[in-house]
This record gives structure tokens, sequence and C-alpha cells, in this order.
């Protein structure tokens, strides 16, 4: 078909590599080596990082103690609203030990099968004692842990269970506008928590505001017998930068009180806004960073925030040593309403992040998977390598 | 409007003829054209209804209107409405451009000039103005533009030749003549304005042309249905789970939160959930799906239309999609119903070959003396010498030239022969060449040879006949005229040479003369008899050539009594039909002539293809069933190898059903006596059990049923055997068939067989079949335009529909089936999160990702790779898909896309959207940063999620994707850069100052997207999701590889060394079957010529011949107009339309 242009210039298809359909491409055609190697190699990069996952993760630790059945007299108390107002502390006592890191892991199962409740505390990793003197204690203090000494940075975090920070409209009920300071009274879209019954706009408002996590955490370290000494913890830099600097400003204005001139507190909270922190301007406001933390909204029903890390001075250089601690817990959050549970957590970090196998056994499971096919492709195709007629045979005119 | 809603109570119209005053009391139409939509006020809101009223559009407004309750909207408004604004819009933008075009095409309809009669004077105005009742001056070759009544013409006895090509396709000149009374009145070409723009009969008959739709579009409107019941099964599955949790935590819950608004009962609560999430899952009902699919259809029109190779320089015609939206049943064709003349065939007879007193000419031969086909090196005989010689004519045998410079008698005699017994009109044009004007092709290709070889037939009046014999007039007088009829199946005139000798010239039907032939001819007779079997095996058609010598005395006598026979009363045509066979006795054979009815190019290549393709080719024709034959033959749709070719050709419905049986009978006794032997016994059971054994017939037969037979067999009760039988031939030729009845034949396989129908023809008489296949095609480049109006697709040639099928359809197909399971799948694996998330949310019709990512992912994240596979894909090349037809059968079989295929996609996107939720939901669980921070929040949740989804779609489709183009790798990875610059531009610091409630995701991508461990979330994920489908592949191409598995191996195992690619020879049929008889010439023209109406005034002689009398001028009128009924009907169609 070759047609001279002048032909008919106006009527003959272009020449061109698209519109003939000509376009120079290249065929993806995988050959069967190519597939098999990539699925030996994508086989053992899983595996290997599978493994290196579960030996950091197994390097980091961690330590959950569950408090709303050690303080279930505060729980009692602040299930009644009316009661808000009134103090309720409890402490927790528990112990840190440096030895028997192998044995603990191998001591796990038993000690949880031996006591479930205590399996549902400690639902992570921390190694239970082998020891029947140590479970008595356990049942006694709630809390007897046989750890490798912390190194590195130590974080605690605060952990709710069936709170549903995910609640399509519990994640609407917040005005970001108002955060970023703005417009204090903007308040559009955090209903049901926009106004207070005077119609005075809420500052934060919104659900999530309104529910802020109110439990303070101190950490106590049993230097002996006697003296006890509060464990030095940090609480910058347990948000994100860009929460910190960006998305939450306070109102510009001379003092904070006279910022948030014109709103109201959220109707659980018991102080203003901004008397969040009154000794440090920098963590008041909309600018604190425990509120920060808690607006940034947990993707699960279960979830662990960051409460504090430790400031690594003094005993604590290298870490939390071991000995007997206790968290003092000022309860204020009350978690039984809703039959949710809620514990704290002393966890360090590998270079992946969190204290988590999932990622590792993962890996493993998909490695192990992928050589699996492997092997088996491998024999369907040398089995019917010498069995199968060339092309030639089968494609005939 | 309001014209054409009167016209149903009309009953007649009354019309003053120039008087414009008068005939607007009756508000008839005016002459405008209108066959466009749209004009620019009603643009917006007609087009905006039309759309909504499609199914999809307006399930989406009603999703919007959901949206806009604040109780159930769960997502916001503009998730909805930027992508249905975007695909109104493109369909707007389309729909107006296809009436931009209606526009001008009108236009230049209604502009073309005209002059009308106004006021006494002659005034050019143009065609949309003129008005009902004007009378219009025409001139010779313009066009016609309204429905006209001729009242005179220039042309003697008010004869008026008008060409009806625009509306039937028929190129000859078709002879309309005014009433007598007005006949007298001018002498120009002066015609009435009868009926005006809507009301001319074109534009009332033109109809609605039916919708076409694809199986893959009816197939996907059933799996949109499936996916609305999935949905709605979601939904509900969801709003239970609402309502219990809401029972059991959320009421705890909200009273925790102090929730007292919010608070409501648990069942009214899962209510709204079912529509919150209704909301929610609708993507896996993507909006873009019809719309990439018009996309796609429309890339894959303009590929036909662009494709040179489906260029014909010939007509300067390109390929041409008509309807953008038919492309991939293009590559499911199992039935072709191919018309005939003007489609396998040029409708071009060439005289080919010759027998002359036993001897053979126009054969070629090679130096060895051996026969050869003809061949442009051969050098083709020159008739330079000859100034009246057509130029185009060519024959290659220089022997019969030679044997006419010898002057052999016979040669001579042969010649004379052609040049007198014709029905043609000569006539000079302006240059003055000798122009013929035929009713038949084929004794045009007879006369012109004659004229070509020194005969030339110069001009006639009704009594002589003039011919210029080697340089010398010659004038014969014209005794008389036996005309054609079917019976007779032969003509001859009897002419009185300048010697005085009387003669009688006949041509016909070997068949019939060879009974007629003087017994002297016995040796000759057997001599050419084997010739014409020759001939007849070439596919060329025959006549038998015969002369007789009569003396004065007898012909006189004879003469007196056709007189007498013409004058009777009483069985006038008997008596005539008798004389006729009297006379015709005793004939001297003097040989056979062979036509060629030219097939077009590369018929028979297409013919094999498209059959090893698996393709069924039925021929409907309105040709004599020995021409149909002879066509299948010539392209190799029958052969002699065939085991039985089944003739149907009986009366009654009873002749027919019996033959039927017994076509039956045989192909199964037959098949039986292949098979293994059966005992009789079984045969009954063979015939109940036939669809079992369909599948099992052995060899190939065919069947052969003609018109009366057909309207007997489409009767219902033979309608199945009918159907049975002609499905189990490899060849079905219909002849003598009806336009009704060629649609009748598509509508039934259509109906009965399931099956995807193509329907291709050129003419008016095709259009109705063309109409009711799915996929109609018009053969282009004519100069009718009726076919290719009414066609989906248009080319100039046949055998394009080879490359129109096997490359474009099967790419189409391929394509549009990779696209369709990608789409559902993608859709699929976005959606379905939502579904898992809804466990770990309380059923709160939490969306998973943000909401800007739901709005975008279809139609910018992902919409373009995709779309680059559905237009650029190819499995193998074109050279491969042509050479091996046999790569169709999966688009026949609907293997590519169906339910189940559908249901693989819906299992991959569900296995996808369970790894993408709950490989992140694991690692998320208890997870923390890098510095300590926690990770598990929900923004973070949903950028990994996004991110994610969109590295697995974008891997998926670079594993779909067989064909890498250079768009392919700008969409795949420009998408993906997209997703990214996007996502950190709504990340970004300076959008969230702006509008912070809209972009609350301020430094999520930043502070997610740098932690080694959601990529390795992502990496996992994307393993976890790909390798299977790998895996799967693999197991697939290796355990049951496809043709195209193999050949895209060997394709790239050639890419470097290519051989080349050698055609099989095509084997010529060396036949003995005798060719049945090819005269294509309608009764009648004879008196036409021998009344001499048709001819100048000036050309009159004044004498009246013999046959003169016979006839008064009234009659043969009469008579033309009862043997030309079928064309008469087209009469008042006189308009034109140029589209």
């Amino acid at each position: 078909m070759k047609r001279t242009p002048q032909d008919c210039p106006s009527r003959l298809p272009e020449n061109t590599a698209v519109k003939q359909q000509q376009l120079p491409a290249c065929r993806l055609q995988l050959s069967a080596t190519g597939i098999l190697s990539g699925f030996f190699a994508t086989g053992v990069f899983c595996l290997g990082m599978g493994v290196i996952l579960i030996l950091s993760a197994k390097s980091s630790m961690e330590i959950e103690i569950n408090y709303t059945k050690i303080c279930a007299s505060c729980a009692k108390l602040r299930e009644n609203a009316r009661n808000f107002d009134k103090e309720c502390t409890c402490s927790i006592p528990f112990h840190l030990t440096q030895t028997m890191r192998v044995l603990a892991h191998s001591y796990l199962s038993k000690a949880c099968t031996g006591h479930p409740m205590s399996c549902y505390n400690l639902s992570a990793h921390p190694p239970c004692t082998p020891d029947p003197g140590d479970l008595l204690e356990f049942q006694f203090f709630h809390g007897t842990y046989h750890l490798l000494m912390y190194y590195g940075n130590v974080y605690m975090y605060y952990k709710l269970y069936g709170f549903y920070q995910n609640l399509h409209g519990y994640l609407l009920s917040r005005s970001n506008s108002q955060l970023l300071g703005t417009d204090v009274k903007d308040v559009e879209t955090c209903a049901p928590f926009s106004k207070s019954h005077d119609g005075t706009p809420i500052a934060p408002c919104g659900a999530i505001a309104n529910s802020l996590f109110n439990d303070t955490i101190i950490l106590s370290y049993k230097l002996n017998s006697s003296v006890h000494i509060q464990v030095p913890m940090l609480r910058s830099g347990i948000t994100w930068w860009t929460d910190k600097y960006i998305k939450f400003r306070n109102p510009s204005s001379s003092n904070l009180s006279s910022a948030f001139a014109g709103t109201t507190k959220p109707p659980s909270w018991p102080k203003p806004v901004y008397e969040l922190d009154e000794n440090d301007p920098g963590n008041n406001g909309f600018l604190n960073d425990d509120f920060i933390v808690w607006m940034r909204t947990a993707a699960f029903p279960t979830f662990k925030k960051l409460y504090r890390r430790l400031s690594r001075t003094q005993h604590f250089i290298e870490g939390l040593p071991a000995g007997n601690y206790s968290f003092n817990v000022s309860y204020n959050f009350p978690v039984t309403r809703f039959q949710g549970e809620k514990s704290v957590v002393l966890s360090t970090l590998t270079w992946s992040g969190g204290h988590s196998l999932f990622l590792g056994l993962a890996y493993t499971v998909t490695g192990a998977m992928t050589w699996l096919a492997a092997f088996s492709m491998m024999a369907v195709h040398l089995k019917l390598k010498g069995k199968r007629f060339s092309p030639d045979d089968k494609v005939k005119l | 409007m309001f014209c054409s809603e009167k016209k149903l109570l009309e009953v007649e119209r009354k019309v003053k003829a120039n008087d414009r005053e008068y005939n607007e009391k009756f508000q008839y139409a005016d002459n405008r054209i209108h066959t466009s939509k749209y004009n620019i006020l009603t643009f917006l809101p007609i087009n905006l209804f039309e759309q909504f009223q499609r199914v999809a559009n307006a399930y989406f407004l009603f999703l919007l209107i959901l949206q806009l309750i604040p109780e159930i909207s769960s997502l916001t408004w503009f998730t909805t409405i930027v992508p249905l604004v975007l695909v109104i819009t493109m369909t707007a933008v389309k729909d107006a451009t296809d009436d931009c075009f209606r526009h001008k095409s009108d236009n230049q309809v209604n502009n073309r000039q005209s002059e009308v009669l106004i006021d006494g004077k002659l005034q050019n105005e143009k065609w949309m103005n003129v008005k009902v009742g004007d009378i219009i001056k025409l001139e010779n070759n313009q066009f016609v533009a309204a429905d006209l009544l001729l009242l005179s013409s220039s042309e003697p006895h008010g004869l008026c030749y008008i060409e009806t090509a625009e509306l039937d396709g028929e190129t000859n000149l078709k002879v309309r003549h005014a009433l007598a009374v007005t006949s007298e009145l001018g002498a120009d070409i002066s015609r009435l304005a009868k009926f005006d723009g809507p009301d001319t009969k074109l534009m009332q008959n033109s109809g609605k042309t039916k919708f076409k739709r694809t199986s893959i579009d009816r197939l996907m409107n059933t799996l949109v249905l499936w996916i609305f019941g999935f949905l709605v099964c979601l939904g509900i599955i969801l709003a239970i789970g609402n309502s219990i949790w809401e029972k059991q935590v959320g009421d705890q819950f909200r009273s925790f939160l102090f929730w007292k608004e919010g608070e409501k009962n648990s069942v009214f609560s899962g209510f709204l959930t079912f529509w919150s999430y209704i909301i929610i899952l609708n993507t896996v009902v993507p909006i873009s799906l019809y719309v990439s699919v018009e996309v796609i259809r429309l890339g894959h029109s303009y590929f036909i239309n662009w494709d040179r190779k489906m260029y014909y320089s010939g007509k300067a015609t390109p390929a041409e999609a008509r309807t953008t939206t038919l492309n991939e049943e293009l590559g499911q064709i199992e039935y072709v119903f191919s018309d005939k003349t003007g489609t396998l065939t040029q409708n071009i007879m060439t005289f080919k070959k010759c027998s002359i007193n036993g001897r053979i000419y126009g054969e070629v031969q090679d130096d060895l003396g051996q026969k050869t086909d003809i061949t442009k090196k051969k050098e083709p005989v020159d008739f330079s010498v000859n100034s009246q010689a057509e130029r185009t004519f060519q024959f290659f045998d220089h022997n019969l030239m030679e044997a006419i410079k010898l002057g052999d008698p016979k040669v001579h005699e042969f010649l004379r022969l052609l040049a007198l017994c014709h029905t043609v009109m000569s006539e000079e044009n302006s240059a003055g060449q000798l122009i013929y004007q035929v009713q038949s092709p084929d004794e045009g290709a007879l006369v012109t040879a004659a004229r070509n070889f020194g005969f030339t037939f110069k001009s006639r009046t009704p009594e002589t006949i003039t011919i210029e014999e080697l340089g010398t007039l010659v004038t014969y007088q014209l005794l008389a005229f036996l005309d054609f009829n079917n019976i007779r199946k032969r003509m001859s005139v009897i002419v009185r040479n300048p010697k005085g000798q009387i003669k009688l010239y006949s041509k016909g039907a070997d068949t019939i003369l060879f009974e007629k032939l003087h017994p002297s001819n016995e040796d000759l007779l057997t001599l050419t008899s084997d010739h014409l079997s020759e001939f007849a095996g070439e596919g060329l058609r025959t006549l038998a050539i015969a002369y007789r010598d009569l003396d004065d005395k007898y012909f006189k006598e004879w003469h007196k009594m056709l007189e007498d026979a013409n004058t009777a009363t009483d069985e006038r045509d008997e008596r005539i039909a008798g004389l006729y066979e009297e006379i015709e006795r005793d004939l001297m054979l003097l040989g056979a002539t062979a036509v060629e009815d030219k097939l077009q190019e590369g018929v028979i290549e297409t013919v094999t293809s498209l059959s090893l393709a698996n393709i069924k080719i039925w021929v409907l024709t309105g040709d004599k069933q020995e021409t149909a034959i002879n066509i299948g033959y010539a392209c190799n749709m029958l052969t002699d190898d065939m085991n039985d070719v089944f003739i149907i050709a009986g009366n009654t419905a009873a002749e027919v059903r019996e033959e039927l049986r017994k076509a039956k009978e045989n192909l199964f006794g037959q098949n039986r006596s292949f098979s293994n032997g059966h005992v009789v016994f079984e045969k009954k059971q063979q015939l109940e059990l036939a669809s079992v054994v369909e599948e099992t017939i052995t060899g190939d037969y065919a069947l052969v049923i003609n018109g009366h037979s057909l309207a007997h067999a489409l009767e219902s009760d033979v309608k199945n055997d009918l159907l049975e039988l002609a499905c189990m031939c490899k060849t079905v030729v219909c002849c003598r068939v009806t336009p009704l009845q060629k649609a009748q034949v598509v509508e039934l396989v259509k109906k009965y067989r399931n099956a995807v129908t193509l329907a291709i023809g050129d003419g008016a008489n095709d259009v109705s079949m063309i109409k009711s296949a799915h996929i109609g095609v018009g053969i282009s480049g004519q100069e009718g335009l009726q076919a290719v109006l009414a066609s989906d697709y248009s080319f100039a040639q046949f055998r394009y529909l080879q490359r129109l099928l096997l490359v474009h359809g099967r790419w189409s197909y391929f394509r549009m089936c990779k696209f369709l399971c990608y789409f559902f799948y993608k859709n699929f694996a976005f959606t379905l999160v939502h579904f898992w998330f809804g466990f770990f949310c309380g059923f709160s019709a939490q969306t998973v990702y943000d909401q800007w990512f739901i709005t975008l992912f279809n139609i910018v994240y992902t919409s373009l790779p995709v779309l680059a596979m559905g237009i650029f894909d190819q499995d193998v090349n074109d050279q491969n898909s042509m050479d091996y037809p046999q790569l169709y059968q999966p688009g026949q079989q609907n293997l590519l896309f169906n339910k189940r295929k559908f249901l693989i996609c819906m299992a991959h996107g569900i296995y996808t959207s369970l790894a993408l939720f709950f490989i992140p939901y694991g690692a998320f669980y208890n997870a923390a940063g890098e510095d300590g921070q926690h990770l598990a929040d929900y923004q973070s949740f949903a950028v990994t999620m996004a991110t994610s989804l969109v590295i697995v779609v974008s891997v998926q489709i670079a594993l779909d994707t067989s064909y890498w183009t250079v768009v392919n790798h700008v969409f795949i990875w420009g998408s993906i850069a997209t997703y990214f610059s996007i996502l950190f531009t709504m990340h970004s610091n300076g959008i969230f100052a702006i509008f912070p409630n809209q972009f609350p995701f301020v430094g999520n991508a930043r502070h997610s997207l740098t932690q080694k461990c959601i990529w390795l979330v992502i990496l996992l994920t994307t393993v976890a999701s790909v390798m299977p489908v790998v895996a799967f592949r693999f197991l697939k191409v290796d355990l049951f590889p496809t043709l195209s598995d193999q050949l895209r191996q060997r394709q790239k195992a050639q890419k470097k060394a290519r051989p080349l690619h050698s055609r099989r020879p095509q084997t010529r049929r060396s036949s003995s079957r005798r060719s049945g008889y090819a005269f294509a010439h309608q009764e009648g023209y004879g008196e036409l010529i021998t009344s001499g109406k048709n001819m100048r005034a000036k050309n009159l002689p004044p004498t009246s011949g013999l046959e003169k009398t016979l006839y008064n001028s009234t009659s043969w009128i009469e008579n033309l107009c009862k043997k030309t009924t079928d064309t008469v009907s087209s009469f008042s169609q006189d308009k034109t339309v140029k589209l």
C-alpha cells in the first residue's frame, strides 16, 4: 500500500507512529527465569527484612500496666459526673529487673496461661517471671516485671482501649481555623460542642477537645526503701513539629486569657484552655503538648499516645535502671463509663520505630510464601518444559 | 414541527403552482433541512436533560442529593460533584462537536442554489428558501433537494433521466417522464416542488436509527446492577453492624462524650448509616467508567480513521468509523452477511476471454507455452491504432488481434454480433468521445470489447444500427428485436446488412442456446462446451453466441405472423413467445464469451482469512442463483472440496420443508457414514439430538437458498430447521432476496444464535440489513451514500474488512476487556477498604482516605495509565493478528471479559483491599514513630493507605500493560508523580494557612513518608498484593498458554531476525463445474429501443419502421412502468441529502 502523498493529501491519513499504531514500544514479556529469579529475590528480601525486624523488635523493650482495675475506686468515683472536682490519685508499683532476658521470653507463655488477667494486661511482651513467689507479688502489687534495663530513650505512653477516636462524627467535630488562632469564635464545624448553653462559643470547641485525656501520670523511682525520687520526664518533643508550629497557634494577644475572652471552656474540662499550663506560656492554650497530641486522632479504637519521654539526667543517664518504680496517677479520665480501659506504657524504640512484632512476622510470612510459590512454580515449569509443544507446532495457519 | 403533526391528518395537498401567497395559507413546511439537535440557546438545557436521563448520571445526581443531607453525608459534596461535572462536561463537549458538524452539513445542503420562477422571472434562490408550489428550473447534473413533480423536460416526450445514488446507491440512470399535459410546456427541465424539508419522502422514511449497543455494554450494565446489589448488601451489613454497635458500645460512648444531641435510636442510626455507606461505597460503581469507555472507543475509532492500510487511494477514501460506540464488538463477530454486487464484486464486467469457432482467445501463455495468470509484466494488446478504443480496456492475448487482421470471417462475425446484439445506447460527449449508456454491465463489457477490436457500435435508431467495422461505417437495418426475459434467457436481433442478407444474431445462456443449434454444430459444440466449463471454472460469466442466416421469404412470413400475434387480443404473449422459439432455431454456433464479474481486490484472501478466524460468511444477494453460486466459487466460499452443496429452491412451503428435511437428513446421514457408521435406527435419535450433532459434523457443507424459498423458510415452523441447517454449513448463499429478507435473515441469526453479526453492503438494498445487524459496514467511495449513511463503519474495499476485524476489532476487544478488568479491580480495591474499616470505627461511615484523595483517585491518579492501556495496548502486532486469524476466536467465545472474569477481578480487588487494609492495620496497631511520637493516627493511616493503594494499582497496571509506549511510561510514572506532588501540596503549610478546614492534613505527608516503618508497610502491601497475581499469571501461561501467549513468545524470539513472511500461494480452483448463465439485464429495454422514445427527435428518422407500428407511445410507457415498478417506488424521493 504505498501511496504517494500527492494522491489526495487531504484525505490520506498521516503516516505518523501514533496514528498508525506503530509507536515504538517495548513489550512486557517476562521470561520464566526472570519471574522465578524475581520471586526468589523478593523472598530473600522479605525473609531477611522479617528477621531483622523481629530481632530488632525483640531488642526493644516495652512494659504496659493497665490501671483501670488497679485504680478501681477512682474509676468508680469518676463514673459519677458530679465528682469531677474531687481529686483521686492512685499508685501502681512495679519492678524492673535487668537479668533473665532470654528466660523472660521463654516463660512468657507459661506465666500468661497461668494468669489470664496478667496476660491481658501484659498484652505486649513484658516477660513474666517464672518464680511463683513473684507471681504472688505480682498479684499483690499488681506488677513485678523482670526486664532488661532500659537503655537509650524511654518513652511513656498512655494507651486507651475501646475509645473510638475514629468515629465519623467525632473526627469532624473540631475547628481547625479556631485552633489556628485566626478566629477563636469559629465553631461552625464543632457540633455538638460548639457553644455552651448560653451561646458562648467554646474554645477549643468540638467533641475531640472536650474528651481530652486528663490523667496525670508521674513515674517515681524507689532509690532505696525510703527515698522515692520522681523520674525526670520531658514534655517537649512529643508532638509533630507541624502540629506545634503550623497547625496549632494561640490567638495573638498580650495575654492568653484576654485572647480567649468571649469563649468558654469545654463542658468536661475543669479549667479553661489558657490555664492548661500556667507556668510555661509555650505549653499553654492551644499550644499545650498534651492537647495537641490528643487532637491528633487515632485511627483505631485501641491506641497509645505519647505522654512523656525520659529526661536522661542523674540516675537515668543510661535509661531506666533496674529497680522498683511506681506510677502515681491522678485519675481523672473516666474510661469505665464506656467499658474502656487505660494503661500506661513504657517503651524503647528500634531503628524502625515502635516495638511491634507484626511487621517482622508479616515480612517473614510473605517471604516464606514467596519462596514456596517460587519453588512450586519452578517445579511446574521444569516439569512442563520437556513436554510442551513448541509454539511452531501449535500455531498453524 | 407543527407541520409534521399536521401531516398525520393530511390526506391531500392543495397547491397552486407558482403562487406563493396562496400556498402560504396551508403553512407547509419550508425546505430547510434540520438534522441538528441543538442551537446555542437550547444546548445547555436540552443536553443536560438528556444526560441526566442516563441511569448512571441520574444515579450520581441522586448521590449528590444524598450528600447534601447532613445526617447521612459521609463525604463532602465535592467528592461527587467534581467527577460528575467532569464527566458531564466531556460528554457535552462531544455532543456539541457532533452537532456542530450537523449544522455545517445542514448549511451546506440548505445553501445550494436553485433557479426558481418568482414573479415570472427565473431567480437564483437557496434551496432552503424554496417553497411548496414553486416552479424550479433544473439543468443537467444539478442536485435536487426536494420532492419534485416533473412538469416538462428538454428531452423528447418529457423524459428525464435521474440518478438516485444518494438515495439508493444505484448509479444507473432512471427514466422519469412528465405528465403528457405538462410536457409540452417548456424546453428546459422544470419541476414543481411538492413536498419540502421535513415532509420529503426521504426525511419521512429516514426513521430513527436504532441505537446500537455492544454486548460488552449490555454485560457492563448487568454487572453494574450486580455491583449495585453488592453495594446494597455491604450497606445492609454495615447498617446492621452499626445498629448492634450503637446498642452495645455507642450509647455508652456517646453518653461519656455527653453527646446528647447525637443520641438516636440504634435502628434509625443503622438506617442512616446505610445511606452513608451507600455514598461512601459508591466508588465501586465508578462514575468515570462510562466516560472512560467512551474515550477508549473514540480513540479506537480514530485509529480506524487514521489507518493508512485501510485507505483506498483509488477513490481517495479512508476508512471511517461512523459510530464510535461499537468498536470492541468488531472483535466478536461470528457471522458476516455480505452483499455481492459492489461489495464482493466491483460491479465492473470485463471481457476476459472468448472462444471463437473452437479456439480460445484471451489466455496468456508464457514462453514455455504454459498458461499463466495475467500479470502486469505481460504486454497488453495495443489498441492505439483504433481511435475509438476505450483506454481502460485491456486484453493480453495478441492472437485475437491477429485473427482480426487476417480477416477470419468467424471472428468478424463474432465481433459483429457483439456490436449488434445488445440494448446499449450510445451518445457522444462534448469531447466527441463515444459514451455508452448501459443497462447491464455485462453487455457494456461485450460491446466495449467489440469496439476495441474494431467493431464499434456507433449509434442506433429504432430501425437501424450503425457500426463501424474496421474503419468503415456500416448501417444495419434492424428488423426485429427478440428481447430477453427470464424464461428465454437469451436475446436476438434480426438485421439486414447492406448486402441485403438477413441474419439473426443471438446470445444467451449456453444451456438454452445449445438446444437450438443446428445439428451440424456437434463438434464445435463439444469443443465450446469444454471451453465454457473452463471459463466457468475460473469464475467467469459466460454467454454462448450463435447466428442464423434467414432467407427473405421465410422472414417475411414469420414477421407477418408476429404482427398478427402482436395485434391479437388473447394469448398474445404466448403466441409471441412461440414465434420467437420458431425463428431461433438451427442456429450456427459462433463461440462463447467469458466476462469477468471482477471481484474486489483481495476478496479471496479476506474470505479465506475470515473463515480461518471462524467467522461464517453468508452472502445475501438480489442476484440470480447462478450468479450468486458463481461468485461463491470465485471467492472460494464454495469449493469443489465441499462434501455437499444444498440448494433450496422450492416454491411452496411444503417443498421448502421437504428440501430442508432432505438436506438435513443428507447432512446427518453423511456425517454418520463419515464418523463410524451407525446403524439406521440411530438416525432418528441423531436428528433429535441435532444440537449435539452440530458439534460433531465433519466435512464442509454449503447451503444455497433463494428468495422464494427463504420467504417460506422464514415462517415460524421451519425457521429453526433452516437455522440449524444453515449454521452447520460453512457457507450460506441466499440469492434473489429482498432487502427486507436480508434484514430478516440477520435478525434470525441474531435472535436465535445469540451471535454477533456484521452486515456489509454498498447499496440502498443493504440498508435494512446494515441497520439490523449488530454492526453495519458500508462500502464507501461509490456514488451512493445510503448504505454508508446507515452504516457504523465504512471503507472502500471489501478486503479492509479483514483488517477491521482481525486487527482493529481484535485489539479493541482485547483492550476493552483488559480495561474493564482492571477498572473493576481498581475500584474494588479502592472502595472495599472502607468496608473493612467499618468494623474498626464503629460502623460510623468514616472513610479511610482523605476526601480529596477520594475525589481525585479515579479521575486524576489512576485514570490515565489505564486509558493509555485501553487505547494503545497490543498483545501481538498487527501483522501477526492478520497472519494468525485464530487469534480472533477468544473474542467470539467471549473469553476475555465475561461474568466469570468479572468475579475474578472482583476477587482480586477484594484480596487487594484486604492486604491494603490489614497489613497497615497490623503494623499500626501498636506502632510508634522513629521519634517515639505516635504513628497510628487517622491521618497517617489515611496517607499510608492512599500511598499504598496508588502504588499497588500502578504496579498492577504496569504488569497489565503489555505494550509499553512512551505514552504509557509518561502516564504511569506521571500518575505516581502527580499523586505525590498533589499529596505534598495539599499537606503543605501554605495551603493549610489559606484553607485550614479544607486541608487539615498539614504536614502529614512530610511526617509519615519520612518514616521507614511506613515505607516498609507500603512495600509489604505492594509485594503481598502483587505477587499472587504474578504467580497466578505465570502458572496460567505455563500451563494453559493461549495462542496469543505463544505468539508473543515467538514474536520476542523473532524480534531480531524476522524471517520474510511468505503468503501461501492461492490455489486456483480447477473446476469441472459448469458455470451458470449470467445475464444481468432487465427485461423491457428492447421495447424502449425499438419504440425510439428515448431517442432525440432530430435522430428520429421520418419513416416508420416495421416495429414502430407495433407500439403506440402510451403502451410502451405503460409497459415500462409496469416492469420497473421496483425502481418507480423511489420515484419521488428526489431529495438530495449530502451529509
